[in-house]
């Protein structure tokens, strides 16, 4: 039930990415869409009753740490997504002077 | 002293004169820079505890020269962390981090163990602290580019400006 | 070990250190990257050539070594053919040597890794280096170019995460044998089966194949010379060839459906991408088109999955990568002496270029598969392998669309070097053979182009270099023998799913 919800904003982002005419909508499709897997990542790891993966000494299931990791490092790369992504959009302004990308194709 | 003395500092003509934004939160970011670096530092230095180890620490380090460069302005925060400095944190955390890797497979069978204070744990510390330069160097460099771009009217469009632009 | 982090250190150091120096010293980056490229082309031609060498020199598996000859002559080519580009027309060289160095460390690593974690960590470091460099301009076609690689690219990038995802959930391991050894125990597991569908989709946009080929015409038509040549012989091969075989080859097995969505992916984009070719106005656009259109052709034949299909793909996938980038790199030297590359504003070069004109002349005829060529002997095991596992027809539309390539390559030769104007005066007179001599006639050239010189030395290497590996494989023929390699080359793509090939209907007898 719960990792349907992670699908739901996995296609929000989706539908922003693919729908939206303003580039900056389309960047923060692909935010979202890049927050929802990784929610979705994240689900993967839980146990029943369990406790954080730090070594513990008692008899807990702990959930599992590498969906944990693989999160932390798809973020890292997210946020070197994301600056080159606002970069370009600037970019983008400065020689087009709108943000929307029907205008972009018009003036071609 | 008289009552005027007092509060010339605190007059609001005089302080909207200053760039950056007000008073309050330049005290406010004056008393949260130690903490916010300090934090970043402990994130640093003990992520190999937890699991987001150096980026974190990055991340929050960066962020105290954010609060600097929205508290007071890009000028004033360029000159405690200038861009040139920035490009060379950056490319020496990223050498430094290979570095590392290569003398934890050469050196050590195994580079990594569980202890838990900075020499006892091996390698992974010294890894955690170049990733930590490396990324808070960017994500400043970042955010100090994007902070210098105005929007100018020209010519009746509106158009991005950067605001010092010098010929390399 | 050891292997990994030298074809991915090399670069990664090299990116850096470009970066710090490349300020005070302006010759390091280009040098670094040069000799990152000769030291990586080194290493990884004695790592294929000589499987029995020590795990320095060893990857994974032939298929790797083969990718990693191929990306790492990528790598030098480019960088010894940006020194003067980049410098006529970008005004920052450290820049751009750090990216290409940084794409670089993501491909090897990628061609390196026998886990999905780390191919998708490697991954986007190689996709992120190739959308800045496609808008490295800035002129506004590129950044446009850039911006539609970059959001379909990490949409892909993104669906193959989720497949990962998917793959991890129900496997709880990450590393292609551990998955490989589930698949065989249950091979129709539903959740597995939605990653696979995932997977491929993102394989095949980063491929750039016809479903997904939207950002192909405009990143390879705006980007930089040396990049479009890097990205479509290396890099798109990489990201998106590499991982689909690595995928659905050896960590699935292929079956009919798998063989069929190939087969047909293909099929339309040899079809669409030879035809849109032929009414491009921009040199390297044309190029882009004819690059979707060959990727449909080593897509079909990894897709028949027989012996002689596979070994087919790799060969054609070897004399792609050496006969596209040097159609790139001719027409970048165009740019470069003249100043555009829009077919309708040149003509008549073959005079003042005899040099590139030679090199492309070449690099066409490879393309188009005439006999002494690479491009020969990759079309004609294609055709072959078509006609041997029973599909006629197929191997009738590759030959006809093999035709058209023909009609594009020298298309653009003829506009670009044979033509003078006007155009039609001079063929309203003249007969068959002096229509046909025209092609192979030095014209005099047009008065504004009197001035225009070859590019200087550093440019001209790199296309002596593929012109004359282009002879490569009828030189080594005498030296090859015919079964060992379609066996050994059929072995490469068994070893996980013996059981899952024999069951192929298709898979006929060995030659």
């Amino acid at each position: 039930m719960i990792y349907s919800l992670s699908l739901l904003l996995i296609l929000i982002g989706l539908y922003g990415i693919i729908c939206k005419k303003n580039v900056v909508k389309i960047i923060l499709g692909i935010i979202i869409m890049e927050y929802g897997i990784n929610l979705f990542i994240l689900l993967l790891g839980w146990r029943k009753e369990a406790v954080a993966p730090i070594l513990d000494l008692s008899k807990n299931p702990v959930a599992d740490p590498v969906p944990q990791a693989m999160v932390l490092t798809v973020i890292a790369a997210g946020l070197g997504l994301v600056s080159l992504m606002v970069a370009l959009a600037i970019r983008l302004y400065e020689q087009y002077g709108t943000f929307d990308t029907t205008k972009m194709k018009e003036e071609e | 002293m008289t009552e005027e003395s007092l509060f010339e500092s605190a007059k609001p003509e005089k302080t909207l004169q200053e760039p950056g934004m007000d008073l309050g939160v330049k005290r406010a970011a004056t008393w949260l820079r130690g903490f916010f670096f300090l934090f970043g530092f402990y994130c640093t230095l003990y992520g190999h505890r937890i699991p987001s180890g150096g980026f974190d620490g990055g991340i929050i380090v960066a962020c105290t020269f954010i609060l600097l460069m929205l508290a007071w302005g890009s000028h004033h925060a360029h000159m405690k962390l200038g861009k040139l400095v920035a490009w060379n944190l950056q490319g020496i955390g990223a050498l430094l981090f290979f570095i590392f890797i290569g003398i934890a497979v050469s050196f050590f069978p195994s580079g990594f163990s569980s202890g838990s204070m900075l020499f006892q744990a091996g390698l992974i510390p010294w890894m955690n602290i170049s990733i930590a330069l490396t990324v808070g160097a960017s994500l400043f460099m970042v955010f100090s580019i994007l902070a210098e771009l105005r929007v100018k009217e020209v010519a009746g469009k509106r158009i991005l400006l950067s605001r010092t632009r010098k010929k390399r | 070990m050891s292997s990994i982090s030298l074809f991915v250190a090399l670069p990664f150091v090299g990116a850096f250190s470009a970066a710090l120096l490349g300020r005070s010293l302006p010759w390091f980056p280009g040098i670094a990257s040069i000799f990152s490229g000769v030291v990586l082309l080194f290493m990884a031609l004695a790592g294929f050539l000589i499987p029995s060498l020590p795990s320095a020199f060893a990857s994974p598996d032939l298929f790797s070594s083969l990718m990693l000859v191929i990306v790492n002559s990528a790598l030098f080519l480019s960088s010894l053919y940006s020194l003067a580009f980049i410098d006529r027309f970008f005004t920052s060289k450290m820049r751009f040597y750090t990216l290409l160095l940084l794409s670089f460390t993501g491909a090897n690593g990628m061609l390196l890794t026998t886990d999905f974690f780390t191919l998708f960590i490697f991954l986007e470091l190689l996709s992120f280096s190739a959308y800045a460099l496609v808008g490295f301009s800035a002129e506004r076609n590129a950044l446009r170019a850039s911006f539609k690689y970059l959001v379909m690219g990490s949409t892909a990038s993104l669906m193959i995460l989720l497949g990962i995802a998917f793959l991890y959930g129900r496997t709880s391991s990450l590393s292609f044998s551990v998955i490989s050894s589930f698949l065989q125990i249950h091979p129709h597991d539903p959740g597995c089966t939605v990653a696979l569908g995932i997977l491929i989709a993102g394989a095949l946009v980063k491929l750039g194949i016809v479903p997904f080929h939207g950002w192909v015409s405009d990143a390879y038509g705006s980007a930089p010379a040396p990049i479009s040549a890097a990205l479509s012989g290396a890099i798109a091969k990489v990201a998106g060839l590499y991982l689909l075989i690595r995928i659905v080859f050896h960590i699935w097995g292929i079956t009919p459906q798998l063989s069929a969505i190939l087969i047909y992916c293909g099929l339309f984009s040899a079809i669409i991408g030879s035809l849109l070719a032929l009414i491009q106005e921009d040199m390297q656009r044309t190029y882009a088109w004819s690059t979707i259109s060959q990727k449909g052709y080593i897509l079909v034949a990894f897709g028949l999955a027989t012996p002689l299909g596979l070994f087919a793909a790799l060969l054609h996938l070897f004399s792609h990568a050496l006969f596209k980038p040097l159609l790139f790199l001719g027409s970048g030297n165009v740019k470069y002496s003249v100043g555009t590359t829009n077919m309708k504003r040149l003509g008549g070069l073959s005079r003042q270029m005899p040099f590139t004109c030679a090199s492309m002349l070449i690099g066409s005829l490879s393309a188009s598969g005439v006999p002494p060529l690479n491009g020969f002997w990759s079309k004609l095991c294609i055709i072959l392998a078509c006609f041997q596992a029973g599909f006629p027809l197929l191997a009738l539309t590759l030959i006809l669309v093999s035709i058209v390539t023909l009609g594009y390559t020298f298309r653009v030769m003829k506009l670009v070097f044979f033509r003078q104007e006007p155009l039609l005066e001079k063929f309203a007179s003249a007969g068959f053979f002096q229509w046909l001599m025209t092609f192979f006639w030095k014209d005099s050239p047009q008065t504004k182009f009197l001035s225009i010189k070859e590019p200087p030395l550093s440019m001209k290497i790199p296309l002596l270099f593929l012109a004359i590996f282009s002879f490569g494989m009828t030189l080594l023929l005498p030296f090859v023998h015919s079964a060992d390699l379609q066996k050994k080359s059929g072995e490469l793509f068994l070893y996980h799913s013996e059981e899952s090939l024999s069951s192929y209907p298709f898979s006929g007898e060995y030659r």
